[in-house]
């Protein structure tokens, strides 16, 4: 028999062939452009030495390495016979090559049949940025045009992390209109817009938005913002599922307004919204949360990151339009006050809301109002003195009896966990000896906690460093009274392992002499290059984004091992 | 000496050491003792078995191949390996593409590790460093993307 051409050779040979190719990672590519037979050996077998053996399944590219990765988001658009992924995650910085890959990603999700799952996770650097710029246009056209190619693929969840600071144009502005406009007033403004948009190029691409009761001023006049065209999504329905958006441009008029269509036109059940500072208070109490709600009344998990507690009064307003909502986690804020909650309030109706994640004031804002949750089994509370610095144990108490006091009310008993950061040890007794008469009955609420997991200082990192953890888990554990389940991280390095028995049963010792009747305690080591944190207090915003994936930067791992907050 | 009959039965006697380059070969006549036996090379024809003989004859006294090259060679060792063949290989696989595939086929067939890999090498030196067009062309490969496979070839090909 008489081979005459290198595709008819068998699979193993054809392999040896490549691996005498492999110094140059393109020949191999090559020879997966020059027919489909060829194509099916050698795409997956460079896919295989790139670190890929699943792409089907799970992919990871980090851009960022174009010279490893790049190579291999050639060879996933190159590899026909791969029709399904089931998870893509990329993560880009924010460069030129960026939106070519962009672009390039657009490519392959479109000749995919189906993609569960897409993760785009952008890298901060460089200036601030701004629709100005061709570049910023480009880079967000090219993200507005996959997002359509998302929208009608069968894609269950996207997440798009860019925390890049935007800088809006100075004559952006959102704005409250004045109900009773007149008539004549509004065509005449509304005439001349367009008039002043044909003049200019043809027809108005970013007309004001105007909607019910509020309007944007242009957020450019001119420059290249101009030229993005807004895929227009009505004529398809979604499978998105799935959301978790924490990009700054696509909060932005005329986007925010996009994005909500998007919305719109899907199934979502599960939300994340990670807001930047350029969302202003108004904008998202007139605009944006109401018609988010709006647009998704399935709605059975939300996740809201903002930087100021105030956007919460918004939220809690809104929840009543939420009925399917089953969980609720909020990110800590940095700043801002909440204020009380209006006496006049009509009940807010949850019927199925299981899980509340966040910080003991939010918590304690959201239980003062009239909501009615009968299925709540968990309030898992935050405390993190990163973003607030202040413990005062008699605020904290108050903010527990209002808790306690909606509990008793609905007549529910949900299970009350705290997960306890850098945090100063909360107040000794003798220092509470002048507390007045109704303080007593306050602090009876903390008894509510009944699962804690608290991450233990450094010390003196002497030979009592053992003990002095314990008298701090002990201060703690007094102060709430209730403790039934209790996980301690420890970040004070240990020399050995028995030196880490020795800290543990000194740590065990101490803490079973006090609470005789604890039914669960453990101690979690984290490594040097581990940290603590969940989706409500991650340092930054890119880090939340990353939550969830093995490492694929130079940022640390979450600890994976099981705490009592594990679940949060 | 070992007598063989390829596929065209033509009978060649070869010496035992060059017979057992091919492991086949080789363990064919530990099953079957010490005979006189002719062994049959069903898949080799005489044109190609010339070929493989000259081949075996000439590198008879390298040393064997070892198989744990693979795990500890350094790039640069594997750089050298894949691109540099005495000049006497380089003449060897200068020979049309049908048969340099035979002999890559009868090696493997044959059980000859080091005429595998070399010849295999020679094959991946046709392609290094040359475009798709060319390669098609060298090996007369028949383009058969569809049209929207072949579209996107082409954008990677622009965009990488």
């Amino acid at each position: 028999m008489t081979w005459s051409t290198l595709a008819d050779l068998p699979n193993e040979i054809l392999l040896l062939i490549l691996h005498h190719l492999s110094t140059d990672d393109q020949d191999v590519l090559t020879v997966g452009k020059l027919c489909q037979r060829l194509n099916s050996v050698s795409i997956p077998y460079f896919l295989r030495r790139k670190g890929f053996s699943h792409p089907e399944t799970s992919s990871i590219l980090n851009l960022q390495d174009q010279e490893r990765y790049g190579d291999a988001l050639a060879a996933l658009s190159l590899y026909f016979p791969l029709r399904e992924i089931k998870q893509l995650v990329f993560v880009l910085d924010t460069s030129e090559s960026s939106r070519r890959n962009v672009h390039r990603i657009n490519n392959l999700v479109s000749r995919l049949s189906s993609i569960s799952s897409l993760r785009l996770v952008l890298r901060s650097s460089g200036e601030a940025w701004t629709l100005d710029s061709d570049f910023v246009v480009d880079f967000v056209s090219a993200i507005i045009s996959l997002l359509q190619t998302i929208h009608l693929k069968s894609c269950d969840s996207l997440q798009i992390v860019h925390s890049h600071p935007f800088s809006i144009e100075t004559n952006y502005v959102f704005q409250v209109s004045r109900r009773r406009t007149p008539f004549i007033v509004r065509n005449l403004a509304k005439f001349a817009q367009t008039l002043r948009g044909r003049l200019r190029c043809g027809k108005p691409l970013m007309d004001g938005f105007q909607g019910h009761g509020w309007r944007y001023r242009q957020i450019t006049s001119n420059g290249p913002a101009q030229a993005l065209l807004l895929p227009n999504l009505q004529i398809y329905q979604s499978r998105l599922s799935s959301l978790d958006l924490n990009t700054d441009f696509l909060f932005v008029p005329p986007f925010s307004v996009w994005v909500v269509e998007l919305m719109k036109h899907s199934a979502i059940t599960s939300l994340s919204l990670s807001l930047s500072r350029n969302v202003t208070l108004q904008e998202f109490r007139h605009f944006l949360f109401p018609e988010i709600v709006k647009a998704l009344p399935l709605l059975q998990e939300i996740k809201v990151a903002f930087t100021r507690d105030e956007f919460l009064t918004t939220m809690v307003q809104n929840l009543r339009h939420l009925r399917s909502l089953r969980k609720i986690t909020l990110a800590l804020a940095f700043f801002g006050d909440l204020p009380r909650i209006s006496t006049s309030m009509p009940p807010i109706l949850l019927p199925n809301l299981v899980s509340f994640t966040g910080s003991l004031p939010q918590a304690a804002y959201l239980f003062s109002s009239p909501v009615v949750c009968p299925s709540l089994r968990f309030l898992n509370l935050v405390v993190d003195f990163y973003f607030r610095k202040a413990c005062d144990r008699i605020a904290a108490a108050r903010s527990f009896s209002v808790i306690k006091e909606r509990f008793i009310k609905q007549d529910i008993k949900p299970c009350v966990s705290i997960c306890i950061s850098d945090m100063e040890p909360p107040s000794i007794p003798a220092a509470e000896a002048n507390w007045k008469p109704g303080h007593c009955t306050i602090l009876k609420s903390l008894l509510i906690v009944s699962r804690m997991t608290l991450t233990l200082p450094a010390f003196f990192l002497d030979e009592a460093e053992a003990e002095h953890q314990a008298a701090y888990a002990l201060a703690w554990i007094d102060a709430f009274g209730g403790i039934q389940r209790l996980t301690l991280l420890a970040r004070t390095p240990v020399a050995d392992d028995a030196a880490r028995e020795m800290r543990d049963s000194t740590l065990r010792a101490a803490i079973y002499s006090r609470r005789p009747d604890l039914q669960s305690f453990n101690v979690v080591d984290l490594l040097s290059d581990e940290y603590h944190a969940h989706w409500s207090n991650f340092r930054d915003d890119f880090a939340r984004g990353l939550d969830g994936l093995p490492s694929v930067t130079m940022l640390k791992n979450n600890t994976a091992s099981p705490c009592i907050c594990s679940d949060f | 000496m070992v007598i063989l009959i390829t596929s065209d039965n033509v009978k060649y006697v070869v010496e035992k050491d060059v017979a057992e380059l091919s492991v086949l070969v080789k363990n064919m006549l530990e099953d079957i003792g010490p005979s006189d036996e002719p062994i049959p090379l069903h898949n080799v024809t005489s044109t190609v078995f010339n070929k493989v003989l000259e081949y075996c004859i000439y590198h008879r006294n390298d040393p064997p191949p070892s198989d744990d090259d693979e795990g500890c060679a350094s790039p640069l060792h594997k750089y050298l390996a894949s691109h540099i063949c005495s000049e006497w290989d380089q003449r060897f696989f200068d020979v049309d593409q049908a048969l340099l595939f035979d002999i890559i086929l009868a090696a493997n067939y044959l059980d000859i590790k080091t005429l595998l890999d070399d010849a295999c090498k020679a094959v991946a030196h046709l392609i290094q460093g040359k475009s798709t067009e060319e390669i098609r062309g060298i090996f007369n490969i028949v383009n058969d993307f569809t049209p929207e496979e072949e579209a996107r070839v082409k954008k990677e090909n622009v965009s990488s």
